[in-house]
């Protein structure tokens, strides 16, 4: 089961809206990034995250940067992404994907459809 | 289906949408006056995309359909506007510039009541309209690359990842809606070549100033028209070659009407609608009802109505000041309301309509109406007129837009509307045209303006008083005709005279510039500027005639000249001054004299 999920988006409504989403996954612990910076360093300083939620526009360090940067440098590269869309911005998505994120899901979304992603994403990256 | 209540989040909703809207609405007024300068800096187009799309994205997940649809179509027109696909003609842009107050409009209305999810949907039929509108413009260009390839691997790698997607809301976004013009299958070669070379449009942005400059070489082109035609009459009485004079004539009245057909294009290129304007008030109205704990609707009526663009951007001020009163002490708040048999919604109704060549303009409240024993009793406190000076009700009225009455003071709840009525009536003043207001005690309040439709080239009766020239827009003469003397009536030492039962007081021009006043006048030409209700008659030796006249300015050195508005030259290079005529009126109540009104 999961245990640590790093939230990467700038706005505190989403985060907020995802921790009341991912309660739903009992034990489950949200970490919240605002930007791919961030996120980089929280990756740096914290143990054990097994999920990222990553956003595609945000200041500083957007989404596609943040999985550029990952995959030169070849850090974290095992931590599984999922990419969270706006409808209209497929290209993204597609780059995302591309790029090694792992899923991805459009918003606006139904917290259940966000739910089956995160199990089938993190059930593909521990078979067991 | 959802389990998951996201109605906890409201409130962390409404705060991230509120800074992002007032950004928004920073960046839209970046956009409107880009615009107006011939150029929008892309900046302004990537901070306002990213924000809608963040927000479009929130109001999505939040269950608010419609504020996204709208962002949506929002998002479709900025980046047609960022592409050149579309235009900044005003209906465009008052559609654009909307977006920020209309947004938080709707935040308004879910902070006011969580479970709405607001309707938006004559602003996102009006957005799609636009939409299509520049995409038919475009329709040559086939609409097939990028973005629909990427929509069909979309939907492929969508079966792959999440296998029972449920389909999207009901309805299909407008954009995609919009029909596709039908012989689009295989684009040619020719047709490719098109999509780099831009589209083609109707529409050329100009600077205004430009437009400005060819209006006063047809100013100038006018007068010397009228020098044209006098020296065509001299020539016709002095020629001896008939024939030949004649068809000089002939030619001068050719030119004549060329002239005319080209000032009417000039003139039409200068129009704007006046919703343009209009539209402003609606986030105003509905700030000040939310401040005032009122209910107010704003009703626009005739917003497609056309006036000149120097008019447009300087009535928004006298009517911002209308419309505010009107909410701030017009309405009542709903308690008081019912009292007074209402319903607790009140209404402002914006409406503007062409009659002949004016524009009327009015702005109509269904409030408490103007005290006018309150607006007496104010002005007496503040020594406009005397402690025992009793007015009748439209001279009572008219105090309010007295300079005086205008003070901080007066700006109470209870103490009238006399707050910057001053200023409404300076700038339609300035502007060639008339304000009066008509109130009935909780019936309402209606101001109402009217307006030359264009400002530069006017037409005008020239009259002459005491050996000079003054020219009178014909906009603001009721009617003209002539008076012996022993018909003129003497009433609280004032002359007035008797026009079918109508009191009409008489105003001598020489009183109002200092002149000595002609006593040997027998025969009195008048001139009746005003309204129905509130004019004057100015008396004058000779009524010259009509003509086009170019309306210049007073030299800023000179200042403003009390009773003059401004200046035209004739063909003969005589210079004339223009008659102010709103503050002749006033010229006249304040000496005394009697208002004209109706007998009974």
């Amino acid at each position: 089961m999961l245990k640590k999920i790093l939230v990467v988006d700038d706005s505190d409504l989403i985060h907020n809206m995802y921790r009341l989403i991912l309660k739903k996954i009992p034990g489950v612990k949200q970490i919240d990034a605002s930007n791919g910076v961030e996120a980089l360093k929280i990756l740096g300083e914290e143990d054990g995250i097994e999920l990222i939620l990553l956003d595609i526009n945000m200041p500083l360090m957007d989404g596609l940067t943040f999985l550029t940067v990952v995959k030169r440098e070849g850090i974290y590269a095992d931590v599984p992404v999922i990419i969270i869309s706006t409808e209209g911005k497929e290209a993204d998505t597609l780059r995302g994907l591309e790029m090694g994120a792992k899923g991805y899901v459009t918003k606006p979304f139904k917290p259940a459809d966000l739910l089956k992603v995160i199990e089938k994403v993190s059930s593909e990256n521990n078979p067991n | 289906m959802d389990d998951f209540d996201l109605s906890g989040l409201i409130e962390d909703y409404l705060e991230d949408a509120r800074t992002a809207v007032e950004k928004v609405d920073t960046l839209l007024l970046e956009l409107e006056q880009g615009s107006a300068a011939g150029s929008v800096e892309d900046r302004v187009f990537s901070e306002l995309l990213s924000l809608l799309h963040t927000l479009k994205g929130n109001s999505g997940m939040m269950g608010y359909d419609r504020i996204e649809r709208y962002i949506h179509n929002g998002e479709t027109i900025l980046k047609m506007l960022r592409e050149g696909e579309a235009d900044y003609d005003p209906e465009t842009l008052t559609i654009v510039v909307d977006l920020s107050s209309n947004l938080s409009g709707a935040l308004v209305e879910i902070d006011r009541e969580k479970g709405t999810n607001p309707d938006l949907s004559t602003y996102i039929s009006a957005l799609a309209e636009r939409i299509e509108y520049f995409e038919n413009l475009e329709s040559t260009e086939p609409e097939q690359p990028l973005s629909e390839t990427v929509l069909i691997e979309k939907a492929e790698t969508e079966q792959e990842i999440v296998e029972p997607f449920e389909s999207p809301p009901e309805e299909e976004l407008p954009e995609q809606t919009s029909p596709q013009p039908e012989d689009t299958v295989t684009p040619r070669k020719e047709d490719r070549n098109r999509r780099y070379l831009g589209v083609s449009s109707n529409i050329v942005r100009v600077d205004f100033t430009r437009l400005d400059k060819l209006l006063n070489l047809l100013g100038e082109l006018v007068i010397h028209r009228t020098r044209l035609e006098q020296l065509v009459l001299e020539l016709a009485e002095r020629s001896l070659d008939a024939e030949y004079s004649e068809t000089i004539g002939e030619t001068s009245l050719k030119i004549g009407s060329i002239i005319s057909e080209l000032q009417d294009g000039i003139m039409k290129v200068r129009m704007l609608p006046i919703g343009h304007v209009f539209s402003r008030f609606n986030r105003l109205v509905r700030d000040l009802a939310r401040d005032h704990k009122k209910m107010i609707d704003l009703v626009i009526v005739g917003s497609d109505t056309e006036l000149d663009k120097k008019i447009i951007d300087q009535i928004a001020e006298p009517l911002l000041h209308l419309v505010r009163n009107a909410a701030d002490h017009g309405i009542e708040i709903p308690a008081e309301r019912r009292k007074a048999d209402k319903i607790a919604a009140g209404t402002i109704t914006l409406s503007a309509r062409q009659e002949s060549n004016h524009i009327i303009i009015e702005v109509e409240d269904d409030g408490r109406g103007i005290d006018s024993q309150k607006v007496l009793h104010r002005a007496r406190e503040l020594g406009i007129i005397g402690k025992d000076e009793e007015l009748d009700e439209t001279a009572a009225l008219d105090l309010i837009f007295n300079e005086g009455f205008s003070t901080r003071k007066t700006a109470t709840e209870t103490s009238g509307r006399g707050i910057g009525a001053d200023v409404v009536l300076k700038t339609i003043g300035r502007l060639g045209g008339m304000v009066t207001v008509d109130t009935e005690k909780d019936r309402g309040t209606k101001f109402t303006i009217t307006l030359p439709l264009t400002l530069a080239i006017v037409s005008a009766m020239l009259i002459e008083s005491s050996d000079k020239l003054y020219a009178i827009p014909l906009s603001s003469i009721v009617e003209t005709f002539k008076v012996r003397r022993e018909n003129v009536l003497i009433v609280n030492g004032c002359e007035v005279i008797d026009l079918r039962g109508k009191i009409i007081p008489l105003l001598h021009l020489e009183a109002v510039f200092n002149l000595p006043i002609p006593s040997e006048l027998e025969i009195y030409y008048v001139v009746i500027v005003g309204t129905e209700d509130k004019n004057v008659g100015i008396v004058c030796n000779r009524l010259i005639g009509q003509q086009e006249i170019v309306i210049k300015a007073l030299d800023e050195y000179i200042g403003e000249v009390f009773g003059i508005s401004g200046a035209t030259i004739l063909g003969s290079g005589e210079v004339v001054l223009i008659l102010d005529t709103i503050s002749l009126i006033r010229f006249n109540l304040r000496e005394g004299g009697v208002v004209g009104s109706t007998m009974s």
